[in-house]
């Protein structure tokens, strides 16, 4: 096939980046989420509101408006101020994905906290505990384990979704692929192709997490089909 | 009572859940070394007596007074207080991640900070204190009896070498069998003179390990006295006949 290193190289740069928008978005929407997710569980009011208002604001907006919101509109309104600003779409997108599924994932970890029972935070309570140990210690060790299901959920979701980007003009996948396709006219191949790797890294992930589901399992806390 | 060490002194003690008065003015003493039962019908307000002890619930008014202080007062550091009160729960409430001896070690860790060493000897100290069997140290609650979750519930409260360990009903969730291992551990108890307050319907128990059993009825101690004068000879009607209802449902005796 005379095109072979043309696709070749465009879909591997492209999965490249479909892999760091996934990775960096799923670890930055972790890390935002469990905030969120600790302000709706544990916080006091004000901590609560924002948190609910973050994650429905999020929730009841479709991605590609946030991700146009930050890749098109934000740098226009920074430029207001920073006549020399310059948006990078890949950031932009990565960005994106990464408040978006903060918002998911902090709904996962609630979720997570809210099924250990009270008695075991009566128990800590009374050991002298502070809400923070409380956390550290006891809700936190579980609601990882049990929201580890949705935490595969969330990660295949994003490898798959982060292909919005594209219309950021972020090289990532899809984008690559299309820009190939065009250039080759080889677009049922192309895609084709394109959907064998999604679904190698999809089911990359899915293996990968069932692993770690066994590794961390618990009796008790979690239950494990075999 | 000059001379005797009160390691708990209550004092009208009240607490409303929205107009519903559970506790109506609540006084009692606790001294070291006692073990006190408290029996009564469910749904009157023991568990919730209890909570307010070391403030899991609050209280609306009356004063508690551990070790001299009362607790109650603005400016108290109540997880220190905590820390030095035992609790029982009727459901064992052990941390179901962590291992039997795990679940001892969390508290001298994280609140007492303990180094893992020193936290590991006083566990298994009081893991072997409660009978706790060699194989069960490494297991998860989920893979414990509910006799042996509840006596690691036990070595939980007592690791921390807490000044009165407060009891919720610790055999109510169990079956006879398991709840006979569990009580024969709090008579040891009782007899090595760890000061405990018991709430139970466990007749037995109160007639030979109490020192004083208190009848709690309508949000108040409605009678008070030994064992045997409470359980034997009580002297108001409302005792009478919740001691029959108990008798009515189990057997009625010592051992």
């Amino acid at each position: 096939m005379e095109y072979g290193s043309l696709i070749a190289s465009h879909l591997l740069s492209g999965l490249r980046v479909t892999l760091e928008l996934t990775v960096v978005g799923f670890l930055g929407g972790f890390a935002l989420g469990l905030i969120l997710a600790i302000a709706r569980t544990y916080g006091g009011r004000p901590a609560r509101w924002l948190s609910t208002a973050y994650i429905e604001l999020i929730r009841g907006t479709p991605m590609l408006l946030q991700l146009y919101i930050i890749g098109f509109g934000l740098p226009l309104l920074i430029r207001h101020y920073f006549p020399n600003f310059v948006m990078n779409p890949t950031v932009a997108a990565a960005l994106g994905i990464m408040l978006n599924s903060a918002a998911y994932q902090a709904e996962y970890i609630r979720g997570a906290f809210n099924s250990i029972d009270y008695g075991q935070i009566e128990a800590a309570v009374s050991l002298g505990m502070s809400k923070w140990q409380i956390i550290r210690h006891v809700t936190f060790p579980q609601a990882f384990r049990i929201m580890l299901p949705s935490w595969t959920n969330e990660m295949v979701y994003l490898l798959k979704y982060s292909s919005l980007a594209m219309l950021l003009a972020v090289p990532e996948l899809m984008y690559q692929a299309s820009v190939v396709a065009s250039e080759t006219f080889l677009y049922a191949q192309i895609y084709l192709l394109v959907a064998v790797i999604y679904l190698v890294f999809a089911t990359l992930i899915i293996q990968a997490m069932r692993v770690v589901e066994m590794k961390l399992h618990i009796p008790g806390v979690t239950t494990i089909k075999r | 009572m000059s001379g005797s060490d009160r390691v708990l002194v209550v004092r009208n003690l009240t607490k409303k859940f929205g107009e519903k008065p559970v506790l109506r003015g609540v006084s009692f003493d606790v001294e070291r070394g006692e073990t006190k039962v408290i029996i009564g019908p469910s749904g009157a307000g023991k568990s919730t007596l209890l909570r307010c002890i070391n403030r899991l619930i609050e209280p609306d008014s009356g004063e508690i007074i551990f070790n001299g202080e009362n607790i109650l007062e603005r400016g108290v550091d109540i997880r220190k207080v905590r820390a030095r009160i035992g609790f029982v729960f009727q459901h064992f409430n052990l941390f179901k991640h962590l291992t039997a001896l795990e679940n001892v070690k969390i508290g001298l860790k994280v609140v007492k900070g303990l180094s893992d060493e020193e936290a590991e000897e006083k566990a298994y100290k009081a893991l072997k204190m409660v009978h706790l069997e060699e194989d069960a140290f490494h297991k998860y609650p989920a893979q414990l009896s509910g006799g042996q979750q509840q006596r690691v519930a036990i070595a939980r409260a007592l690791a921390m070498e807490p000044e009165i360990v407060l009891f919720d009903e610790p055999t109510s969730a169990l079956d006879p069998q398991l709840a006979g291992e569990v009580l024969d551990v709090m008579r040891e108890l009782a007899k090595k003179k760890v000061t405990m307050l018991v709430v139970t319907h466990e007749i037995g128990f109160a007639l030979n390990a109490a020192d004083e059993v208190l009848f709690f009825y309508d949000g108040v101690i409605w009678e008070r006295g030994t064992p045997k004068d409470i359980l034997y000879n009580p002297k108001r009607d409302e005792t009478r006949e919740f001691l029959k209802r108990i008798a009515d449902l189990s057997v009625f005796g010592g051992e």
